[in-house]
């Protein structure tokens, strides 16, 4: 592995941890708007998008070990969306969308709220829970969460610079 | 300059002249020197103005002399109410543990039956749809999936959802996944008491499955029936805080308010083997 990537793979460890132990550690105790925001997801959708399908993929896959952890339950339902978000995210700033803020504010937005149906499906389809309070806590979640868009885009755009600089450097 | 000394010692020597002789006189006329009097007078007020100075000075000094014994002083007051209170909290955490333990004993006292094992709480989970946390005993302490959750005075607080070595996971009883078989103390009537999505951030739960003619009356203490087979009967569930009817208004439910404070909860216990044997609560 070259140096780069090295560094690069290290940062990123590095802010998934943090956003792990803040989600574990803090968020499930002190709420923002009477929620508990979810961050990691955010954290593989910014690797897939300012990295690459390969980064997404695989950054989603620890990130949603991670999410499944912190969010209790024994699930693996985190660990099986993020890989695919992860890379889905990679795919589309590979081929799609410009890597700049305004494709990961929306993508960003996108993976909150699908990482919100997935939680609420089985309280919606099983359970019965009314769809009203279900959409509300989704959309408290989201918003709460989106609150760590800007610094989560900044330091995972900080990290992944110098395997985008070895790349270049590569290619020319 | 002869001029000018000539003329000032003159002035001097007839002034001082006229002094001395008016001072001989008053003596010989029996009164005091009017000279230093009038001065005395003249400069009592300074006088007086330096004198308090000069006292409020002296206090100074003096508190200064005495600053470095009151610093001392102040600092070895301070670290012994510093150890008061240290001790104070040590007393106070004593006191709780003893209190807890008291009533372990007493749980243990009334339910011969349980074998219990003690567990502190690593983490809640942070997920805003159910509500798990982490326990610090796993399998290798014997703890199995399905294993009760309670307080030390038997409150109910949940059921082991999943072991590891060294933890395992607990879902509480306001998840809306859990359920088990209730009956209310006061008059004997089985329900299901369930997590509710609805009433998950309220930290409360569902007594469901009532009899249509049944009467729930609030304040009510709702117990586990022991149906089911995860809990054992006669544990405190909580106490109906509210009563509501069903969608479309066919039955009614009530709400149970845990009596488990699940917000401050540290230490619970786990049962990890109990008798058939019913209980009272």
């Amino acid at each position: 592995m070259r140096a780069e990537t090295l560094r690069s793979t290290l940062g990123l460890i590095l802010i998934m941890l943090l956003c792990y132990f803040l989600q574990s550690a803090v968020f499930s105790r002190l709420h923002i708007f009477g929620v508990a925001p979810l961050l990691l997801p955010l954290v593989a959708a910014a690797a897939g998008l300012l990295g690459s399908s390969g980064w997404g993929g695989a950054f989603g896959l620890l990130c949603g070990i991670l999410c499944d952890a912190a969010l209790g339950g024994g699930g693996l339902l985190f660990t099986v969306a993020l890989t695919v978000m992860g890379f889905l995210c990679g795919f589309l700033g590979d081929f799609i969308l410009a890597r700049g803020f305004p494709s990961y504010l929306m993508l960003s937005a996108g993976v909150l709220l699908l990482s919100a149906f997935i939680q609420m499906f089985r309280l919606l389809v099983f359970d019965r829970a009314p769809v009203w309070l279900l959409i509300r806590t989704g959309l408290m979640q989201s918003l709460a969460s989106a609150l760590f868009i800007l610094p989560l885009y900044f330091c995972v755009r900080r990290a992944l610079r110098a395997w985008r600089r070895g790349r270049e450097r590569s290619a020319h | 300059m002869r001029k000018v000394l000539k003329t000032v010692g003159l002035t001097l020597l007839a002034a001082l002249v006229i002094v001395l002789a008016l001072t001989v006189l008053g003596r010989l006329a029996g009164r005091e020197n009017i000279f230093t009097r009038s001065f005395q007078s003249l400069t009592a007020p300074v006088e007086k103005l330096f004198s308090s100075g000069a006292g409020k000075l002296e206090e100074l000094r003096a508190a200064l002399r005495d600053y470095d014994e009151l610093k001392a002083e102040n600092e070895a007051l301070k670290a012994q109410i510093a150890d008061m209170e240290t001790e104070v909290r040590q007393s106070q955490g004593a006191n709780a543990e003893n209190d807890r333990l008291r009533q372990l004993l007493e749980l243990k006292r009334s339910h011969t039956d349980y074998k219990l094992l003690d567990a502190s709480i690593i983490s809640w989970g942070s997920s805003n749809w159910s509500s798990t946390f982490d326990l610090d005993k796993g399998s290798f302490s014997g703890v199995e999936v399905g294993d009760c959750v309670i307080t030390s005075n038997g409150f109910v607080v949940g059921v082991v959802t999943e072991t590891g070595l060294y933890s395992c996971s607990v879902r509480t009883l306001i998840d809306p996944r859990a359920a088990m078989g209730a009956t209310v103390h006061s008059n004997g009537l089985t329900a299901v008491a369930e997590g509710d999505f609805s009433l998950l951030a309220g930290g409360q739960l569902k007594l469901t499955y009532v009899f249509e003619n049944s009467v729930l009356e609030l304040g009510d203490t709702v117990l586990t029936s022991g149906a089911g087979g995860v809990y054992p009967a006669g544990l405190v569930i909580g106490k109906i805080s509210g009563i509501a009817s069903d969608e479309g208004g066919y039955g009614q439910y009530g709400i149970v308010t845990p009596s488990a404070e699940l917000e401050s909860l540290s230490q619970v216990f786990l049962i990890l083997e109990y008798g058939e044997a019913q209980h009272e609560g």
